[in-house]
């Protein structure tokens, strides 16, 4: 028995080892991802992919990691554009509409609500609270509306429009904590102040052409999705980014 | 499907369209890992495990190592043919190969390999027509293969156009 104790103590420094180890590419480890705002394709803890295709949200069953068994597929409405996954919700975008599917049943989404807006294409985020919602126009997304919508979602059978904020043509966006960033096509990003979702300020606009953004969980870096590649800022000070890095070759 | 009539019902002889690229069926599901490639039409970003991932659309997708955001590096490409989405979980990852749901392990991200393809759980990607409205462009010819995306280009006769 002690000379098992004996083995085990001189092979957890090497467990240890391919935990960090993990963190490489090369060697991937386990985990659940993060996409940005426009995503079509989502997982979530429970071991669900979720996908929105045109119309429809289907379900699978991914217990058993690159086995996604089907489980459901759901009319949801036309012109699905995006998802967008939160503590058991799925946020979904159409071009003139924002569902919301509980995961109670992570199989079966059930729908809890749909806010009807002005035509136009539009990814969305939420903290549980409020979900931020952009619409920009153009000739593909039916309309010539350009702004930014904060919804109270506290009652997700009934969410409330609080405030709207016109844009410029805004694309996807990101949440950390009370800072709002918006990828607004041809001024930047915006970095806006929500503390007051009546009232949404726009603290500093960023000079990057950026069409989509991750805020990264449990750290302070943001990543953005360029038409040229992608970049990286440190937004340890939400409301004061600063530049790290971009790949654009 | 969806080859509507042009502007004046007529077509001119040589106009700036859109040309189908094709590829067979082995192209298409030809999914491995490639060294670091430069981009070409830089699509959806992704974050998992201290490395950010980039679609690079319809061709593949890149993968960069960001442990350290001030100094990534490209670290490998997946040939992924006709794919636009990106998901990963426990070392599976999620996209499209066009219309199919395929899932890779990427455990080795130097050597991918395919866990599994659900056949057209994606239509919504069929490239049927081209990525823009108000051009004409070159007629599928689906005997030629599947479609993984458009070309612009100038285009002679053309006899289609999608309004």
């Amino acid at each position: 028995m002690r000379k098992l104790s004996i083995i085990i103590l001189l092979l957890l420094p090497i467990f240890w080892m391919a935990c960090e180890k993990s963190n490489d590419i090369g060697n991937v480890g386990g985990g659940t991802g993060q996409g940005g705002s426009t995503a079509r394709f989502t997982v979530t803890d429970d071991n669900y992919l979720y996908i929105v295709d045109g119309q429809n949200l289907k379900s699978y069953d991914i217990s058993t990691p690159g086995i996604p068994v089907f489980k459901n597929e759901a009319l949801i409405g036309r012109n699905i554009e995006a998802l967008f996954p939160f503590e058991g919700n799925l946020f979904i975008a159409s071009n003139n509409a924002m569902y919301i599917y509980n995961l109670n049943n992570p199989a079966i989404p059930e729908f809890e609500s749909r806010v009807q807006h002005l035509t136009g294409c539009d990814p969305v985020v939420t903290d549980g609270t409020f979900a931020y919602l952009t619409i920009h126009g153009g000739n593909r997304c039916g309309s010539e509306i350009n702004e930014l919508n904060v919804y109270n979602v506290t009652n997700l059978a009934n969410p409330q429009l609080i405030s709207s904020t016109s844009m410029t043509s805004p694309y996807g966006l990101g949440l950390k904590g009370k800072t709002l960033y918006v990828c607004d096509r041809g001024e930047g990003i915006k970095v806006m102040d929500v503390s007051d979702p009546n009232n949404v300020l726009t603290v500093t606009t960023l000079a990057e052409p950026a069409t989509d953004v991750i805020v990264v969980n449990n750290t302070n870096l943001l990543i953005c999705k360029r038409d040229d590649g992608i970049s990286y800022f440190d937004i340890s000070t939400p409301l004061a980014p600063s530049k790290l890095a971009e790949i654009v070759q | 499907m969806m080859q509507a009539c042009t502007p004046e019902n007529s077509y001119p002889a040589s106009v700036e369209g859109y040309v189908p690229i094709y590829a067979t069926d082995a192209e298409l599901k030809e999914i491995k890992s490639l060294g670091p490639q430069d981009y070409v039409n830089p699509g959806k970003i992704y974050s998992y495990a201290g490395n950010s991932l980039q679609v690079d659309v319809n061709r593949g997708i890149h993968v960069i190592n960001s442990s350290d955001p001030s100094n990534p590096q490209k670290v490998a490409f997946i040939q992924v043919k006709g794919c636009s989405e990106i998901s990963i979980k426990d070392g599976a990852l999620y996209t499209n190969n066009n219309t199919d749901l395929i899932a890779l392990d990427i455990t080795d991200i130097n050597n991918v390999v395919v866990k599994s393809r659900i056949e057209d759980a994606f239509p919504i990607a069929t490239m049927l027509v081209p990525p823009v409205n108000g051009f004409y462009y070159e007629c599928v010819d689906e005997s030629k293969g599947t479609v993984i995306g458009w070309n612009k280009q100038t285009i002679q006769n053309p006899k289609c156009y999608l309004p």
